[in-house]
């Protein structure tokens, strides 16, 4: 219980401190000048303004959130080594994996509410325009965030195991992007001889981010958006966990 | 690294595991072609997972494409500004050729093989507007091969045939239920309320008129519908 109590006042102060961060200031800027782009887009688009609208939106929104995940995972813990102010958390009562679950949380919550303020804007957006209410909406922006958690456990574990916040913010980017490959990945490890083996290996072990990608599929078909939300949900908690509880290990091993 | 390892086999494991409940989706057997112009922007966007948002991209191209009067090589012949026809819209801005409709139709079609809206209205357009039913019919052809269960291409590629042949009726008749759907392009519309309007359906050309004026976001073909209204309600 003890335990628990200092996860959820770390995570508030987290969440404190990116509230008062300029890069959740920066995001939401950012997420303004898009969605502004996405309605000059859609204008471009003449009857088809409701799809750009909606997939432009749904497409920003996860790219800022997975920048804020990026960001946050990469730098937060890797700053207040360097400036020493961990010892000054670590010096209470408060375990290693407390510390880094309660860092994790807080950035998880101000993702939340970061993607959530967005798609906010972007929901009413979409209603002056004229667009009817679609469940696959919110399953969409839940998929979003669970490619967002996985990615944020993984920049995590890589940037205390390569202790450079460029470094880990590169390796987690292109982990993101092979993620989204992983289909084409697949089908390329029958034909690419002297790579089939890497191929193999990498595919087994790389985010499945496609599955997350409700946002491409949701409107495509009912025969194409398969509601497997259990599955999804399980596989980002286990993928995540798997990458946190490694990163905890490496932060147990460090001296400050 | 031990632990590395560990996450690594364990990471391993999970992608099995998730392989028995989701199977991966077979291989496209058409495979993916890209334009040259578009494959860098394109690719880029489905490294980020965002595939209908290329397909998207590429829509605006193509509209773009056909909203700009051709260079004079492209055009069969250069055309004065034509006085304005209901059925073809595309000649009040000087009519054209437009080569390359077809192929940036069907690449839209590669990226999201169920982008409807894309290969209706560039069947649409080669069949009804630029007069090249053939290649209007092999991009329905396409379509069809990517989303078989698409009942809109069908209707569309026997109407077609029975435009061809100058069947108005059976063209109503098949594009008639088609146009009740969002996803129908403001074209097909306003041919369909065209034949209505010359087959002295007047309830029904005012209906779908009406539809164009209040829902299409196409300034064009709002005023066309406006100038159609004037005339059918004096």
């Amino acid at each position: 219980m003890r335990v628990l109590r200092t996860v959820a006042i770390l995570a508030a102060n987290s969440w404190q401190e990116n509230l008062r961060s300029r890069f959740f200031l920066l995001s939401a800027v950012f997420g303004g000048v898009f969605l502004y782009v996405s309605l000059l887009l859609g204008v471009l688009a003449v009857d088809q303004e409701l799809r750009v609208l909606l997939d432009f939106g749904l497409g920003f929104i996860e790219l800022l959130g997975l920048s804020g995940a990026l960001y946050g995972a990469t730098t937060v813990i890797l700053r207040e080594m360097e400036s020493k102010t961990i010892t000054l958390i670590l010096t209470r009562p408060v375990g290693r994996g407390p510390y880094l679950l309660g860092r994790f949380a807080g950035l998880l919550f101000s993702l939340l509410v970061s993607m959530g303020l967005m798609s906010a804007v972007h929901l009413s957006i979409l209603f002056w325009k004229g667009w009817a209410w679609s469940w696959d909406y919110p399953w969409a922006l839940c998929g979003a965030f669970l490619k967002v958690l996985v990615t944020a456990a993984l920049g995590t574990f890589v940037a205390l195991f390569s202790s450079s916040a460029p470094t880990a913010l590169t390796i987690a980017g292109t982990l993101w992007t092979l993620g989204h490959f992983l289909p084409e990945i697949r089908f390329m490890i029958p034909w690419g001889s002297p790579w089939g083996i890497p191929l193999h290996l990498a595919s087994c072990v790389i985010p499945d981010l496609q599955l997350f990608n409700l946002r491409d599929r949701a409107w495509a078909g009912s025969a194409q958006a398969e509601p497997a939300v259990l599955i999804w949900l399980l596989y980002a908690l286990v993928y995540s966990s798997v990458w946190l509880f490694l990163a905890r290990q490496l932060l147990r091993r460090k001296e400050f | 690294m031990r632990g590395l390892v560990l996450g690594l086999l364990a990471c391993a494991a999970l992608n099995g595991a998730l392989r028995l409940p989701l199977p991966p989706p077979p291989p496209d057997p058409l495979g993916i072609r890209l334009r040259p112009e578009g494959a860098v922007e394109t690719a880029s966007l489905f490294a980020l997972g965002m595939r209908r948002l290329a397909a998207d991209l590429a829509l605006i191209r193509l509209l773009v494409y056909y909203g700009t009067p051709e260079e004079p090589q492209e055009a069969p012949e250069p055309r004065p500004h034509e006085p304005f026809h209901p059925e073809h819209p595309e000649r009040y801005w000087a009519g054209g050729r437009y080569p390359e409709l077809g192929p940036r139709a069907l690449r839209i079609l590669d990226i999201d093989p169920f982008f409807s809206y894309a290969a209706l209205y560039s069947a649409g357009a080669l069949a009804f507007n630029v007069g090249r039913p053939e290649e209007a019919l092999d991009l329905l052809r396409y379509a069809l091969s990517r989303d078989p269960a698409n009942v809109q291409y069908q209707a569309t590629a026997a109407a077609i045939g029975f435009y061809r042949k100058g069947e108005s009726e059976s063209v109503i008749r098949l594009l008639g239920p088609l146009v009740e759907s969002p996803d129908c392009p403001t074209m097909i519309k306003n041919m369909v309320a065209f034949l209505y309007k010359r087959s002295g359906r007047r309830e029904k050309a005012i209906r779908l008129y009406r539809e164009i004026l209040e829902v299409s976001r196409d300034p064009g073909y709002r005023e066309i519908a406006r100038r159609n209204l004037r005339e059918l309600i004096p």
